[in-house]
C-alpha cells in the first residue's frame, strides 16, 4: 500500500514480510482468550419459565433466558438448513414469564423451497422450545417465519 | 434443498454473516471471529502497549467488551473497524502505553557494506532491519505510531483509521504521514 509518501524500498518490503509473518504471541493466549469468552454472559435477558417435568416436581420453578433460547435457535438452525437466521425476537408475557410466540427473520438461498424451508423452521424450532421450556406453545401456531433476503449461494457467504 | 451440513460452514462464513450469527447469541460463530482476528488485535496491540502482558489482557478484554457488545452493534462500520476500534479504547482507557521511546542511533546503523548483498533486506540483514524498524516504531508518539500500524500492516483505509481511533479521517492521514516521514529519516541508512 502506497500513500502520497512513498517509503523507501526496505520499508516496503519490511511491511510486506510484517503482513505476512505469523502472530507467535497469539497462540500462546488463543486458548485463554476463548475460554473468557466462554465463561461471559451476555448482559440483560428475560426469564422465561419452563415446565417442570412431572415426575420431577418440587418446590421452585424453573427459568431459561431468552438468551439462552435465541442462541440455541440460532445454532440449531444455522446448523441444520441452508439459511442464515438474522433476528429472533419473542413475544412473552411478562407477568406469568410464559412465551406467547416467535418471530424468525432469515436470509434465504435461490433455489431453495422457501416454503418447505419455512415449515422445517418452524417445526425445530418447536422442538427446541420443547426441549428447553417444555411443551408451552403446543396447540398454538407461534412460530413465524420472514425470510428477508435470498442470495446466491449459501448465505452465510461460505 | 434446504438442508445443510452446518457445523463447518461458519468456519468459512463471512465477516457479516458471523456478526449477526454472533449477536443471536451464537458462540461458535464468535469463536470464528476470535481466531479470525485475534492475531492482527495481538499484532496491533503488542505494538502498543508497555509490554507483552499487557497485549495479551488488552486483546482478551477486547473480545469480551465485543461478545457483550453485539447485541446492540450498530453496524456503521466494518467488524474489523469496530474490533480495532474497541481495542484502542481498551488501551488508552486501563492500559499503560508504551511511551515514545528514544533509541540509541546504533541500532539504526546499517550493517556495514561488505555484508549487504544487493538487496539489504533480504540479506542478511533482515533481523537487523526489522529490530531497527521495529525501534523506530517504537519512537513514535502513540497515534502516529496506532495510525501507521493500522494502515501499513493491517491495510487499513483512513477513513476506516479514523473510526478505531476516534479522530477524522484527515488527522489519521496526518498522523500517518508524519510517521512514515520519521522512520523514513531514522532507516535512511539502510537505503
Amino acid at each position: 500500500m502506497n500513500s502520497s509518501s512513498t517509503p523507501p524500498d526496505p520499508l516496503f518490503r519490511a511491511i510486506e514480510f510484517l503482513r505476512a509473518a505469523p502472530e507467535p504471541g497469539w497462540d500462546a493466549i488463543a486458548g485463554r482468550v476463548i475460554s473468557s469468552v466462554r465463561t461471559t454472559p451476555r448482559p440483560g435477558g428475560h426469564p422465561l419459565a419452563a415446565q417442570t417435568p412431572p415426575d420431577k416436581a418440587g418446590p421452585g420453578q424453573i427459568f431459561v433466558t431468552d438468551h439462552v433460547l435465541r442462541s440455541t435457535l440460532a445454532i440449531e438452525l444455522r446448523q441444520r438448513y441452508l439459511c442464515a437466521p438474522t433476528r429472533i425476537t419473542f413475544d412473552m408475557d411478562d407477568r406469568t414469564k410464559t412465551l406467547r410466540a416467535v418471530d424468525i427473520e432469515l436470509t434465504g438461498s435461490y433455489g431453495t423451497d422457501l416454503r418447505e424451508l419455512a415449515s422445517h423452521i418452524r417445526s425445530t424450532t418447536l422442538d427446541v422450545i420443547a426441549e428447553l421450556l417444555g411443551d408451552t406453545l403446543a396447540g398454538q401456531h407461534p412460530v413465524d417465519v420472514t425470510v428477508t433476503d435470498v442470495v446466491t449461494g449459501d448465505p452465510l457467504g461460505a | 434443498m434446504t438442508t445443510a451440513s452446518g457445523g463447518g460452514r461458519i468456519a468459512e462464513a463471512g465477516d457479516d454473516a458471523l456478526l449477526r450469527a454472533a449477536a443471536l447469541g451464537d458462540r461458535e460463530a464468535f469463536e470464528v471471529v476470535v481466531h479470525r482476528y485475534g492475531p492482527p488485535l495481538h499484532r496491533y496491540a503488542r505494538r502498543l502497549v508497555a509490554n507483552e502482558a499487557d497485549a495479551a489482557d488488552v486483546v482478551q478484554a477486547t473480545f469480551i467488551a465485543a461478545w457483550r457488545q453485539l447485541a446492540t452493534f450498530q453496524g456503521r462500520s466494518s467488524l474489523k473497524t469496530w474490533l480495532f476500534s474497541i481495542c484502542s479504547h481498551k488501551i488508552t482507557d486501563n492500559y499503560r502505553v508504551k511511551r515514545a521511546q528514544p533509541i540509541d542511533d546504533q541500532l539504526m546503523e546499517a550493517i556495514p557494506a561488505p555484508q549487504r548483498s544487493t538487496d539489504p533486506f533480504t540479506a542478511a540483514s533482515n533481523t537487523a532491519f526489522l529490530a531497527a524498524l521495529e525501534a523506530a516504531l517504537a519512537e513514535l508518539p502513540y497515534r502516529q505510531r496506532a495510525s501507521w500500524v493500522l494502515r501499513e500492516i493491517e491495510s487499513m483505509t483512513f477513513p476506516e483509521i479514523g473510526t478505531a481511533l476516534d479522530m477524522s479521517p484527515d488527522a489519521a492521514r496526518g498522523h500517518h504521514f508524519r510517521a512514515t516521514a520519521t522512520l523514513r529519516t531514522r532507516l535512511e541508512r539502510w537505503q
